[in-house]
């Protein structure tokens, strides 16, 4: 027979306590309020230990690992990019799906949605900004997360599989990234994407490039269809996959451990889930706490970089019957771009990407050294940075300073006012632009110091191509500024040149600046002015 | 086994640890033969050296056990892992002759429990027996499945041209991919008039004095771009990659592969026609006459 425990009598406070504690307990999977309190104050948990109960009973913790060991919880051993890199994955999810309420996958809307989400969405533009922002930095940060796993050598035994599907994860990342450059549907946008497009279309044998092309823009140009298509793998194909890669990746870092300092364990050695007692660092709180600081750090730190220098950049709307001058892929494709100009697009566009592609997820299975230590694989790390160094200077000659040059007269006024973006003399606005007409023979001078020095510029561009170039002779230019309606200026650029059969030759291209106009929004500079209570920087 | 060694008399002892050994040596006579051609035989080996590299753990257990006269069950798991075979024919019976006397190398546990056979166990060879060959045979259940799974990646691959079918691009009549009627041969510009553009068609109309008036493919054969035309150079540029082509068509310099495309032209009753649906390649940029840089 059982013994009655004697009834204790409750206060009515004491009881709506219990319950609500009851109920915090069930919230946080077997944490009470108290041991909260504990948690905070720094003090060991009882025993058994209720901090482990959330791990094996919270679906969101289940994958956590409870505890880590003390030496991979040092900031610098793994600098947390891979947190960064899901955490980046997480901002373009939430600022993506904010985007698509003001936004429709059609040309007749996609740039008009642009426009109205900059000048008539309150925190349109921060939220296009922060988006823009995140997929850089997401390309950024799992470029710098795998080049810190090739220098310790995690990918070694046992995490080779790790390293592969992180090789799938850059892959998805990359092209995440590059889907949703169309969707502006601005002359960046267009010509960047074609020419990605373009590449697939290079697949042998002929018959089955072209039907890849096809099939990726809809078309046999970029229209509607390819619209449509890039905005489905954008928002819904690619996420998904990346989503369910992650999981795998992620799966086998938790199960193999980070793995520890190559001089904390034996060459040849793997301890990552020997962690002993005393070097244990639990994840409630203490990981916890130091992944949010710094989640929480870098959330700020992205949005007043947003909102203060970064800005995403939008084009005039795209015109499929015009290419702007030295259209490029974004700034993570400038290496292809640069193979794409020495080399024939098959080996360069295919061939290539795709040997290299194999050979990085090859890499664990190929380097069979068993150490991670650096001063053991001289070849592997000095193989790394020659490869880094080679992508570097092929991105060089991925830009428009590397191989392509237009006629002299062309790229003269490219280089001061160009048909995309701001250059130098839009950005000194409406106001700095003094009427007249100044010859480059007469080397003119105004009053307005600003005009003066795009002037010398445009002086001296001319003389050195006339120098340079054989064909562009006696060459002179005029800059022509006149009024054409109150509040609309009206350049022109002039340029004569004498072509080497002593014929005149001539270049002229006519632009019109607003007094009003709201360049930060178009050519991404932002204008701060009105917090000092001023007219804004172009009028005056 | 059905009886054990000890519960033997000393002299069926001795008799059935020789035939044992008899066994064992041709056995490992026939493995040698055999050498690494078959599954079986490696899966035999590696257990064999796992043996041979633990003799220090190993023998003195079974060199107890052996003192005792007792065959213990405790080291027989080491050994019934040598062979696919041995785990089937071995509880059946090993002592009985019918097996023995085919030369079948299935041996008991208790036979290899000796020391010196531990020390260097040969390996063994499975000899099928019919009941052993009727499991590897198909059945029908395996069968089913095969076709059950073989159903499903046909699902997979109809749905993959299915899915292919309904993502490619539909061409309406009208547009570009149709032809373009230009009017009579007498409105055509003349040879030395710079290339007019065709927006809609999508090509460059081009009198030619050699070739006569061309149509050309509007994008650049590289990698897409709508070239220009610079009247001051008298050619074709392209603002992406800085292709080069001539008033014709030709290649001149730059990254692109060939010459610029043509559609096919034609002329009927003096009327000039652009079909864009037929398109001729242009020549590579290495045959092409107005190249800057010879090969």
């Amino acid at each position: 027979m059982a013994v009655q425990p004697e009834v204790k009598k409750k206060s009515f406070l004491q009881t709506i306590l219990d319950a609500a504690d009851d109920v915090f307990t069930r919230v946080t999977a077997g944490i009470s309020a108290g041991e909260v309190r504990r948690m905070l104050r720094g003090e060991p948990p009882g025993r058994p230990n209720p901090r482990l109960k959330p791990h094996s009973e919270a679906f969101l913790l289940h994958i956590k690992p409870t505890y880590y060991h003390e030496s991979v919880t040092r900031f610098t051993h793994t600098f947390r990019l891979g947190l960064l890199s899901t955490y980046l994955f997480f901002v373009e999810t939430i600022t993506g799906l904010i985007l698509m309420i003001w936004y429709a996958p059609t040309p007749e809307r996609a740039y008009t949605d642009m426009i109205r989400l900059l000048s008539n969405v309150p925190l349109g533009q921060l939220m296009r900004d922060m988006h823009r922002l995140g997929a850089e930095l997401m390309v950024v940060v799992v470029t710098l997360h795998m080049v810190r796993t090739y220098l310790t050598g995690s990918y070694k035994a046992p995490r080779q599989f790790t390293w592969f599907t992180g090789v799938l994860l850059l892959v998805l990342t990359l092209f995440l990234s590059f889907s949703g450059y169309l969707l502006p549907w601005d002359q960046l946008a267009y010509w960047a994407v074609t020419i990605g497009t373009s590449m697939a279309e290079a697949v042998p044998p002929p018959i089955v490039g072209e039907t890849v092309n096809l099939l990726a823009r809809g078309a046999p140009d970029i229209g509607a269809n390819g619209l449509m298509r890039f905005y489905l793998l954008h928002v819904l194909f690619l996420p998904l996959a990346l989503f369910l890669f992650f999981f795998v990746h992620y799966y086998k870092v938790v199960h193999f451990g980070i793995s520890l300092p190559s001089d904390e364990e034996e060459v040849g050695q793997d301890t990552a889930n020997k962690v002993p007692a005393d070097r244990r660092v639990y994840f409630l709180p203490d990981v916890l706490i130091d992944e949010s600081a710094l989640l929480i750090a870098f959330t700020a730190l992205m949005v007043l970089v947003s909102t203060f220098f970064f800005a995403a950049p939008l084009e005039s709307i795209a015109n499929p019957q015009s290419t702007p001058l030295h259209t490029v892929a974004p700034w993570y494709f400038y290496w292809l771009q640069g193979l794409l100009k020495i080399a024939d697009k098959t080996i360069a566009g295919v061939y290539v990407p795709g040997i290299l592609l194999v050979l990085l997820m090859a890499i664990p299975y190929l380097d069979r050294n068993p150490s991670r230590r650096g001063r053991d694989r001289r070849v592997a790390i000095i193989s790394g940075v020659v490869a880094g160094i080679v992508i570097i200077v092929l991105s060089w000659m991925g830009t428009p300073y590397y191989a392509v040059q237009g006629a002299p007269a062309v790229e003269i006024v490219q280089e001061l006012m160009p048909e995309e973006g701001m250059g130098p003399l839009r950005e000194m606005g409406y106001a700095h632009l003094p009427l007249g007409a100044y010859d480059s023979r007469e080397n003119a001078t105004t009053e307005d110091e600003e005009f003066n020095v795009v002037l010398h510029e445009f002086n001296e561009s001319i003389k050195a191509f006339a120098e340079k170039d054989p064909s562009f002779n006696e060459a002179y230019g005029v800059l022509t500024i006149s009024q054409e309606q109150p509040q609309l200026k009206r350049i022109t650029w002039d340029i004569n040149w004498l072509s080497p059969d002593g014929k005149d030759e001539a270049f002229k291209r006519i632009f019109f600046l607003h007094e009003n106009a709201l360049y930060w929004e178009q050519y991404a500079v932002k204008d701060f002015s009105f917090l000092r209570n001023e007219q804004p920087a172009a009028g005056e | 086994m059905a009886e054990k060694l000890a519960d033997l008399s000393p002299e069926e002892k001795e008799k059935r640890i020789a035939e044992m050994k008899a066994k064992m040596q041709a056995a490992a006579a026939k493995s040698k033969k055999a050498s690494s051609g078959e599954a079986a035989v490696k899966e035999a080996a590696a257990p064999a050296k796992q043996a041979r590299a633990v003799p220090a753990e190993a023998s003195p257990a079974v060199a107890a056990a052996a003192t005792d006269k007792q065959v213990s069950a405790q080291p027989a798991p080491a050994v019934t892992t040598y062979g696919a075979g041995s785990n089937g024919a071995a509880g059946n019976g090993a002592a009985s002759n019918g097996v023995a006397s085919n030369g079948v190398a299935s041996n008991g546990g208790a036979a290899a429990v000796s020391a010196p056979l531990l020390v260097a166990p040969p390996p063994e060879i499975a000899v099928e027996t019919p009941e052993q060959r009727a499991k590897k045979e198909m059945n029908r259940r395996e069968f089913l499945t095969y076709t059950w799974g073989a159903a499903l990646g046909l699902l997979a691959l109809q749905s993959g041209v299915g899915i292919f079918q309904f993502m490619y691009p539909r061409f309406k009549a009208g547009e570009f991919g149709g032809e373009f009627l230009l009017g009579p041969v007498a409105a055509l510009p003349p040879t030395d008039a710079a290339p007019a553009p065709n927006t809609s068609g999508k090509f460059w109309l081009v009198n030619t004095v050699d070739e006569g008036p061309k149509a050309l493919y509007m994008v650049c054969t590289h990698l897409g771009c709508l070239y220009k035309w610079a009247q001051s150079n008298n050619r074709f540029e392209c603002p992406c990659h800085g292709s080069k082509f001539s008033r014709e068509g030709f290649y001149i310099e730059g990254p692109a592969p060939r010459s610029l495309d043509t559609f096919l032209l034609t002329e009927a009753d003096g009327e000039i026609a652009v079909d864009t649906g037929k398109k001729t390649l242009g020549q590579p940029s290495a045959d092409s006459p107005a190249r800057a840089v010879p090969v």
